[in-house]
């Protein structure tokens, strides 16, 4: 008997419908730069912007891998990434729906009430619906297990207090997923941890917008004042809330996201450099994404397969900031341009990789958390 | 990891081990015959000249093992002018050709007895050409015999055995081979790291508590994955010309950025003891030193790299052809 073997995850990449699916993408790219709705190298997956994630929803671009039932499209896992790749090397903003789709949803669709998935999913879908990421806190940065906000249970759900900080576009969000203690620290430091779903209009949410280096207010604080919630909106079940963010997390690390934050950059380099000294820099730059797409593209086989990817997708991540980090640094020495906030072509593009860059090795597990990561996973502690 | 390169990674492995002097180090002396006389180096000749017709998968999945073994073994050198030798009807050559490599104005091939020709590319033409081996000895930087090829010899050019494709394509073989070596080398000075690390205890702990290490192997460990990650999708056949070489380049770039970090942060780990001639991790540095620059050189890479995105057409919606030129070729 013949065995059928599956197309390895890159040969999908590369085949025809793989094909057909990226121009359809770049010529929806190429149509927003023309209205001059994307403005290559001053947007990113962070940039918040209601309406393209609309028009995001409506060709399909979002839950592309859900069940129908839920708004989503059943489209293979390949497919996700190639229309995510192309939006995101397509410099657009994407930040309405990008957490919402790379991580809450999967998270409600695996561990949500069927309410929640009913109510929530297809507003995700249809690029209606922002998330927040509730877990850092004042005193909790890399170290999570010390959140203090916490829930008590009361009659029909949880009653809800503390802070959250430096959450992306908290004061735009519709929800928030909030990591809270659901029962008292105890020699389990990750014991006792919930996940909850608080929709930001909830009586006791007050919200106050945080301005980042970007000159935006892109980030918020988030209090939460004896805010309800109803049992159904608590994720998994009650004190199991950390390993849903560890699994959140491995989503979160692979993505062509954490290699691409400022391709639109080192492309406008490529376009407008020459000489022999940019070539050997920009080769080096392109070289080692190329390495960095290789391994997230071997990562997703192995996702797809269920195989353990977690000191690959610390790696990933690891290189693939530190790559975007490098962009702007290079482009002040292979060209003669300043970084002016707001201006065209290179000159602002360089302005908004440098000032967004800092965050890259923090967001998602800093550097330094992650090489501890992959110490441990290859056996050092 | 088809059935072929399971066996001929065995075989290789066997050899390998059979002949360990000291933990890790492998014995050099007559160890190229003995890969002949297994037949190691006809992994690309044609079954119906006596070889395993393979692809260039297996051979890379042996050149991963000896750089496993830091083996100083010429492994492109051999088994790229073998498969020539096959291909150009000329079987009775198999045993005894090398493939020269350039550095700076002068080939060169290791000196090894009874391999007493080698393939020259005519680096303006990209013809190749067969000569004698005969030229003034060097040493190599992991300390092998080789030898220069007079310009005498050049200047007759001996025989044409080729035409110029056949001589890049060699060339991007020998890239890769050299890239599936130094990938071997680099996975197993990893394994060393961590077992030191776990092993030597210094100010009362083993140093594996310490950050700064565990840092430093983190680097050694993502340098690994990335290699293997760029060699898996260079060896990827189902692709354009072009795509194949800028992969290729890719490649032997990543192997040689890595071959440099992961040697200069294993010495850092290893303290002293790796400097010596007494550790396998000295042996396995001039090795590494030896191939990120082999073949084609860390600037080469880079220049070549940007050739290529350079030519490649731009697409709808982007400034240049950075973007399609990375998504055919990784």
């Amino acid at each position: 008997m013949q065995m059928q073997i599956e197309p390895s995850f890159r040969r999908q990449l590369l085949s025809p419908e793989a094909s057909a699916l990226r121009d359809r993408v770049r010529r929806f790219i190429a149509d927003e730069i023309d209205a001059g709705r994307i403005i290559p190298g001053r947007q990113s997956w962070t940039s918040f912007d209601r309406e393209f994630s609309l028009r995001c929803g409506e060709q399909g671009y979002i839950a592309m891998t859900w069940p129908r039932q839920y708004g989503g499209h059943e489209k293979p896992a390949w497919a996700r990434y190639v229309v995510i790749e192309e939006l995101l090397a397509g410099g657009a903003p994407l930040g309405s729906h990008w957490i919402a789709d790379r991580q809450s949803g999967p998270q409600i669709l695996r561990h949500g009430s069927d309410r929640l998935r009913h109510e929530i999913l297809p507003q995700i879908a249809a690029g209606r619906c922002c998330f927040g990421i509730g877990m850092s806190e004042p005193e909790a940065g890399s170290d999570l297990s010390a959140i203090r906000t916490k829930a008590e249970q009361v009659t029909g759900g949880w009653r809800l207090n503390g802070r959250k900080i430096w959450t992306t576009n908290g004061q735009l969000a519709e929800y928030m997923i909030v990591l809270c203690r659901t029962s008292p620290r105890s020699d389990d430091r990750y014991a006792g941890m919930s996940q909850l779903v608080v929709p930001m209009t909830s009586t006791g949410v007050a919200v106050r917008p945080i301005t980042t280096m970007v000159g935006e207010p892109e980030f918020a604080e988030v209090t939460f004042d004896d805010v309800f919630i109803p049992d159904d909106q608590l994720l998994g079940t009650p004190g199991a809330g950390w390993s849903l963010v560890m699994e959140e997390l491995a989503h979160e690390r692979s993505g062509p996201d954490r290699f691409l934050s400022t391709f639109s950059l080192l492309s406008l380099m490529v376009a407008q450099t020459q000489g022999a000294m940019a070539d050997q820099q920009l080769g080096g730059l392109i070289g080692r994404l190329m390495a960095v797409r290789a391994l997230s593209v071997s990562i997703s086989g192995r996702l797809g397969r269920g195989e353990g990817v977690s000191a690959d997708a610390a790696i990933m991540k690891e290189a693939g900031t530190r790559l975007e980090q490098q962009i702007p640094e290079t482009a002040r020495h292979v060209s003669k341009t300043t970084p002016i906030s707001g201006a065209a072509g290179l000159s602002g593009a360089l302005a908004a990789a440098r000032l967004s860059a800092p965050c890259f090795s923090l967001r998602g597990g800093t550097r330094e958390i992650l090489k501890g990561i992959i110490a441990r996973e290859i056996g050092l502690r | 990891m088809s059935e072929l390169s399971q066996l001929l990674a065995e075989t290789t492995d066997r050899i390998l081990a059979r002949r360990l002097i000291a933990p890790g180090i492998v014995e050099a002396e007559g160890l190229c015959g003995e890969v002949l006389d297994a037949g190691l180096h006809l992994v690309l000749v044609a079954e119906s000249d006596g070889g395993a017709g393979g692809t260039l998968k297996d051979a890379a999945a042996i050149a991963r093992i000896m750089g496993r073994h830091a083996a100083a073994m010429p492994f492109a050198e051999i088994v790229l002018a073998a498969r020539m030798a096959s291909k150009i009807g000329r079987p009775e050559l198999i045993d005894s050709t090398l493939w020269a490599q350039w550095v700076d104005d002068t080939a060169i091939v290791p000196a090894l007895p009874g391999l007493d020709r080698a393939m020259v590319t005519d680096r303006q033409s990209g013809s190749v050409w067969l000569v004698p081996a005969e030229g003034e000895g060097f040493t190599d930087f992991a300390g092998q015999a080789c030898l220069r090829l007079s310009h005498d010899v050049l200047a007759k050019r001996g025989e044409l055995v080729a035409t110029p494709g056949d001589g890049a394509a060699c060339l991007r073989d020998a890239m890769l081979l050299c890239a599936a070596s130094a990938l071997g080398a680099i996975e197993k000075v990893c394994d060393m790291v961590i077992d030191h690390a776990g092993t030597r205890s210094q100010f009362g702990r083993k140093i594996a508590a310490f950050q700064a290490i565990q840092h430093m192997i983190a680097d050694i460990a993502t340098e690994v994955a990335l290699t293997d990650a760029t060699l898996d999708a260079a060896l990827e056949e189902d692709r354009h010309e072009v795509d194949r070489r800028l992969a290729c380049y890719v490649a032997k770039l990543q192997s040689a950025q890595a071959s440099g970090i992961v040697a200069a942060n294993a010495h850092q780990i290893m303290g002293a003891i790796g400097y010596t001639e007494d550790h396998a991790l000295h042996h396995f540095t001039r090795r590494l030193w030896l191939w990120r620059d082999a073949w084609v050189n860390e600037a080469e890479c880079c220049t070549s790299i940007a050739s290529i995105v350079r030519n490649t057409a731009p697409v709808e919606g982007h400034s240049s052809g950075t973007w399609p030129a990375i998504v055919q070729a990784t």
